[in-house]
């Protein structure tokens, strides 16, 4: 795999999502539409849990950047179910470039558009919800990297197994409901039933809520964020296993009309 | 340049390639006819990597396809039968893409991109995007794609579907030009004029096997004799002819490779009737006849 190719596919793809940007208009907006809903319900939450001089945007802020990143999966998995629709993945896969290098150019651009949204939501948080983040706002960048890198590669995992785009909408969406429930960024933990608490930690998603909330409100820095780092990095590289253990170049993916 | 040997594939129960071999040269064109589902799109992609076969090797310029698969893909280009183009990039983003991909240079990469634009006349449309283009314009794109790279190889799988008389006029004189310079060139069709016009070797794929291999001219020979039509003003005379002969309404026929013979043969046998006798004609058998005759007893015995 050439970095060379790796960089030629990601250009093309940077271009294609700059001619149909609207999947991560809404990724970048939805946030900000939905914040004052959920903000007084967070408030009210970590009034209970004895900060009764919250807003609510310290656990609405991460909670709403990790929920809508996730949306993020859908879009590269269906992009690459296009590459088949265009008649191009034959194409990638008789160049040199070669199966790896097609899919670390496609999420390469995915990738650091969700990096920047997490950011940038904490960015307008901190403009337009009263956020203020006592820790390193360096340290949200390693937890925003990762979670990104997870969700690309749990993106190439479904279309490792999935044989339609229909498939992998029905898994990316249900996946999107189930960690964000699961991983604190719908509701407040304390809201939550103890057998949800119980899960929490197998997701991603409650790491990244964790590692922001800890960053906002406990003034975490680098080094305190590691280990939530290292957690979703450690899922990321099982669920990387997993795809490229199942994914074959060859397989022909199947289109209901 | 390109050996295949004993190729076999299946889908399931279905045989698509029965022991294929074929040898194509540096700067040869190969036409590669059949009806649909003979098994031609399969073993373009055989050959060209996208998929293994079950049985049989591939040499593609002296590279073993199945242990250096990647070294062998280098050399080819493929211009499937679907259409393989980005429609929201442009002309020039499509060919910039794949004239990369190999790890060229941007100098490299340019030269590539006005190489492949020219000769099919994609030059005034290289800013368009792709979904902007006429059916046509697309396939001529994404024809320009598969030669972008300077492949060794080229495997155009009915390049000339859908695309206007002057286009098809610009691939068919592409084809020749890229073969003057030595690439090896499948050219898999329907149409069979365009085959007559590059006049080059063909191979005719039935039922998964290769039933006939040579140039235009070896195949009429071999598989096809000339015939010579009399016709006549009025009922046709009897006459007593030692030669197998056809005859319907006004109309007589002969099937001989020795055409000058035969009329003079009839014309003696006519004696004074040779006055009623109002034209002769020459059928000369062409690609299509050979074509029929190949193919269409193997479809019937497959059906029977």
């Amino acid at each position: 795999m050439s970095l060379h190719s790796v960089a030629a596919i990601a250009r093309i793809n940077l271009r294609l999502l700059g001619r149909d940007p609207f999947p991560f208009v809404i990724i970048f907006a939805m946030p900000i539409v939905i914040m004052p809903f959920v903000t007084p319900l967070f408030r009210a939450a970590l009034i209970q849990e004895g900060k009764p001089d919250a807003t609510g945007s310290e656990y609405a802020v991460p909670g709403m950047a990790v929920l809508f990143a996730m949306f993020a999966v859908s879009h590269l998995g269906w992009h690459t179910f296009q590459e088949h629709v265009w008649g191009t993945w034959p194409r990638l896969r008789l160049s040199s470039a070669g199966a790896g290098a097609v899919m670390f150019g496609k999420a390469l651009p995915i990738w650091a558009l969700v990096v920047v949204q997490q950011l940038a939501v904490f960015f307008l948080g901190t403009l337009a919800f009263g956020l203020s983040i006592r820790g390193s706002i360096w340290a949200l960048l390693p937890i925003a990297m990762v979670f990104a890198s997870f969700l690309v590669t749990a993106a190439a995992a479904l279309v490792a197994v999935c044989r339609t785009p229909q498939q992998l909408d029905v898994f990316a969406q249900t996946g999107v409901l189930l960690f964000a429930g699961l991983g604190n960024a719908l509701a407040p933990t304390s809201l939550l039933p103890g057998w949800v608490q119980l899960a929490s930690p197998l997701v991603p998603t409650t790491w990244a809520t964790q590692a922001y909330r800890g960053i906002v409100l406990e003034g975490d820095g680098m080094l305190e964020v590691l280990p939530e780092a290292g957690v979703i990095l450690a899922m990321t590289i099982a669920v990387g296993v997993f795809a490229v253990m199942r994914f074959r170049a060859e397989d022909e993916k199947a289109f209901m009309q | 340049m390109l050996v295949a040997a004993h190729l076999t594939k299946s889908y399931g129960r279905v045989e698509a390639l029965r022991g294929v071999s074929l040898e194509l040269k540096a700067g040869e064109v190969a036409a590669l006819l059949g009806p649909n589902g003979a098994g031609k799109t399969t073993l373009a992609s055989l050959i060209a990597g996208l998929r293994r076969a079950d049985r049989g090797a591939i040499r593609i310029d002296g590279v073993e396809i199945r242990t250096s698969a990647d070294a062998a893909r280098q050399r080819v280009g493929l211009a499937p039968q679907t259409l393989g183009v980005y429609p929201d990039a442009t002309v020039e983003e499509n060919l910039e893409l794949f004239a990369s991909l190999d790890g060229s240079d941007a100098r490299k990469v340019r030269r590539r991109v006005s190489a492949a634009l020219y000769p099919l006349g994609l030059e005034p449309l290289a800013r368009r995007r792709v979904w902007t283009l006429s059916g046509g314009q697309k396939r001529a794109v994404h024809v320009a794609i598969a030669i972008a790279s300077e492949p060794r190889l080229l495997i155009l799988d009915e390049p000339t579907a859908g695309v206007d008389v002057e286009t098809r006029a610009r691939m068919i004189a592409l084809v020749l030009e890229l073969a003057e310079r030595g690439v090896c060139i499948l050219y898999s069709t329907h149409q069979l004029g365009e085959v007559e016009t590059l006049n080059c070797r063909v191979l005719i794929m039935e039922s998964g096997q290769l039933v006939a291999d040579g140039t235009i001219g070896q195949l009429v020979r071999a598989h096809h004799v000339p015939r010579v039509l009399f016709r006549f003003a009025g009922p046709i005379p009897r006459l007593e002819l030692d030669l197998p002969f056809q005859i319907s309404e006004d109309e007589l026929s002969v099937a001989s490779a020795d055409t000058g013979n035969v009329i003079q043969r009839v014309v003696r046998a006519l004696g004074e009737n040779s006055s009623r006798l109002v034209t002769v004609q020459i059928q000369t058998p062409r690609l299509e006849s050979v074509y029929l005759s190949l193919v269409k007893p193997a479809r019937n015995g497959g059906a029977s």
